[in-house]
């Protein structure tokens, strides 16, 4: 019953994410119909080359950076919020993000203009990655890393990068150029993505998804506790570790690509549980689909409103806010029906 | 590996400076029911916790047929030993027999479904434990004897020769508690072992073939619970003031009157 359930979700999300597909393709400052679209993809040479490159160069990689990218966030949070048996964990709870943020800002500041466009990305991810590796040794004793302490030191390390890259940005201001670029790049975005940045995103963000969700099974007992996890059989110290990394994988890469984007590691678990409950080996597949789904609408929506400097991060977290909200006052509501 | 003897031998433990175990032998086998007494703070959880392997004596050795644990690893560990911890805590919604199958982990690996061999067996450990026709209930609505009863067939489903139980009739009515004993009890005769930390002694006398009692981080007496449970031992161990008689079918009963009252000086 509940497996028909999860399958049916799964292909209406899959079948959706097709159809935005689409519509992303179409859709920007140089209209493209949907037969051109489609012989962009299977009769490329009977197009005009301009209308080709527009929808190959331009559009498809943002479209696919989008789905991988959002798809790793809602992976990579449903794991945290599994790991730390808290449903308000995020793919930044190990300070990835805040890492990665001042990596990439710290990027900005030092290196000569020409070098951004490769370094900024490698500065993110290495930022990102220190980070998590950071806390980890600061949590870990005798190579176990308590979930309490884990929670406690990302919190630290988050809030000191977060520090230090409020302290470039106010050292950059009189810059304008390169403060804006900081800001700018801090929001979240897919403007100006290519396909290097999908090759860049391809082994790291969806490969380290892909791995993820091989440990379903793990998550599920993990998430009734360690001492439970352990005493089903399950290394708990060994998968923590793997966990911490492989997410930690997922969301630097993420950050490097695309900036800082929010929420959707944070709701997209949360609405799969509310559709066909915890089980990680069925959560983790179908929050990949949504985020995914997630990302590529919010994208499409800030391309209609491409005139305005409206940032993928700002538009993620005004829609998934009230979204939240809106579910949270939902399920109460049934809670107190119920009893 | 042998499905053997589960032993701890010269076991010492503490946290930081304060040490809550002092040289501890015991043993639990295939077949026997045995209880794990004590006053609050004797030490009976962290020797559990030693016993499954979660933290290392020292010094001392725990040994599982004829290996140290410590060299064996957690699948291994757990297609032998099952284990309910106190206050295990659900944080997400899964259902009855999402937990119950959990059980089925040490058998399985990171990519093999349940086979038909797992399905009977999870089917079998709820109807056993009478939770069978909550299974696609989730955990947080049941009540606290129902739940119980889930996570002791989560652990009959793991179908390991040895069980180890902490405390599974706390905060439970008598009702609840002594159908939880009786469900160890039948796993017991058909040949399992099980190591049951209790608070209480009457349950104890009535299901238990051998009751452990450790006090201040030492074994006080291991045996027979009618042998060793005598009114000088709960006064050493518990403080407590207590009269044996025999009921009306001959099993012990233990009647116990209040703290110890101390000659007055």
């Amino acid at each position: 019953m509940s497996e028909v359930r999860s399958t049916l979700l799964m292909l209406g999300a899959l079948g959706l994410l097709f159809a935005l597909f689409g519509v992303a393709l179409m859709i920007g400052s140089a209209p493209i119909s949907p037969n051109e679209v489609w012989a962009s993809l299977v009769a490329p040479h009977e197009l005009e080359p301009w209308k080709r490159a527009v929808v190959i160069d331009i559009r498809m990689p943002r479209v696919l950076l989008g789905a991988i990218c959002g798809g790793g966030l809602a992976v990579a949070g449903a794991t945290m919020q599994g790991m730390f048996r808290n449903p308000l964990a995020d793919p930044g709870i190990l300070g990835v993000s805040a890492g990665a943020s001042f990596g990439a800002v710290l990027v900005l500041y030092l290196a000569p203009l020409g070098w951004t466009a490769a370094g900024v990305p490698l500065g993110a991810f290495v930022g990102g990655l220190a980070a998590a590796f950071w806390v980890y040794r600061l949590a870990s004793e005798r190579g176990d890393a308590a979930i309490t302490t884990l929670l406690l030191a990302g919190i630290a390390v988050g809030g000191i990068a977060s520090a230090l890259t409020s302290l470039v940005l106010s050292l950059s201001l009189a810059e304008w150029e390169v403060g804006r670029q900081m800001l700018t790049w801090l929001m979240g975005g897919l403007d100006d993505r290519g396909w290097g940045h999908v090759a860049i995103a391809t082994p790291t963000v969806l490969g380290g998804a892909i791995l993820l969700l091989i440990y379903g099974r793990d998550l599920n007992i993990l998430s009734t506790g360690e001492e439970t996890a352990m005493a089903l059989g399950v290394d708990a110290r060994r998968v923590k570790r793997e966990l911490i990394f492989l997410v930690a994988l997922v969301t630097g890469a993420t950050v490097a690509v695309m900036g800082v984007v929010g929420f959707v590691g944070l709701i997209i678990p949360h609405i799969v549980r509310q559709l066909q409950g915890p089980e990680h080996r069925r959560l983790l597949p179908l929050s990949f689909a949504l985020g995914a789904v997630f990302l590529v609408s919010a994208d499409i929506f800030c391309r209609w409103l491409v005139h305005t400097d409206l940032r993928l991060g700002v538009v993620s977290a005004l829609a998934g806010g009230p979204f939240f909200l809106a579910l949270l006052i939902k399920h109460r509501r049934a809670q107190g029906a119920s009893s | 590996m042998s499905s053997g003897v589960l032993a701890a031998r010269g076991v010492h433990f503490g946290y930081g400076r304060n040490e809550v175990l002092s040289g501890v032998d015991v043993e639990l086998r295939p077949g026997e029911l045995v209880a794990l007494l004590g006053p609050n703070g004797s030490g009976k959880s962290t020797l559990l916790r030693l016993l499954l392997g979660f933290r290392t004596p020292k010094p001392g050795i725990i040994s599982l047929g004829d290996t140290p644990i410590g060299s064996l690893d957690r699948r291994t560990i757990a297609q032998q030993l099952a284990f309910v911890g106190q206050q295990e805590r659900f944080d997400f919604d899964f259902t009855v027999h999402q937990v119950v199958s959990m059980g089925r982990n040490p058998h399985l690996g990171r990519f093999r479904a349940m086979g038909a061999v797992d399905r009977t067996s999870v089917d079998n450990a709820m109807r056993r434990t009478d939770v069978y026709a909550l299974r696609t209930r989730p955990l947080g609505q049941l009540s606290g004897g129902e739940r119980r009863r889930v996570l002791l067939a989560r652990a009959f489903a793991q179908q390991s020769p040895l069980l180890l139980l902490d405390e599974p009739t706390a905060n439970l009515d008598p009702l609840h508690a002594h159908r939880v004993l009786s469900l160890v009890r039948e796993q017991v005769n058909s040949g399992s072992g099980a190591l049951v930390a209790l608070h209480d002694l009457s349950l104890t006398l009535r299901y238990c073939d051998r009751a452990i009692v450790l006090d201040q981080g030492h074994v006080a007496a291991d045996g027979k619970p009618h042998d060793i449970l005598t009114p000088a031992l709960l006064a050493s161990v518990y403080g407590v003031q207590a009269t044996m008689f025999q009921g009306e079918d001959q099993t012990p009963l233990l009647n116990i009157q209040g703290p110890l009252q101390t000659p007055q000086a």
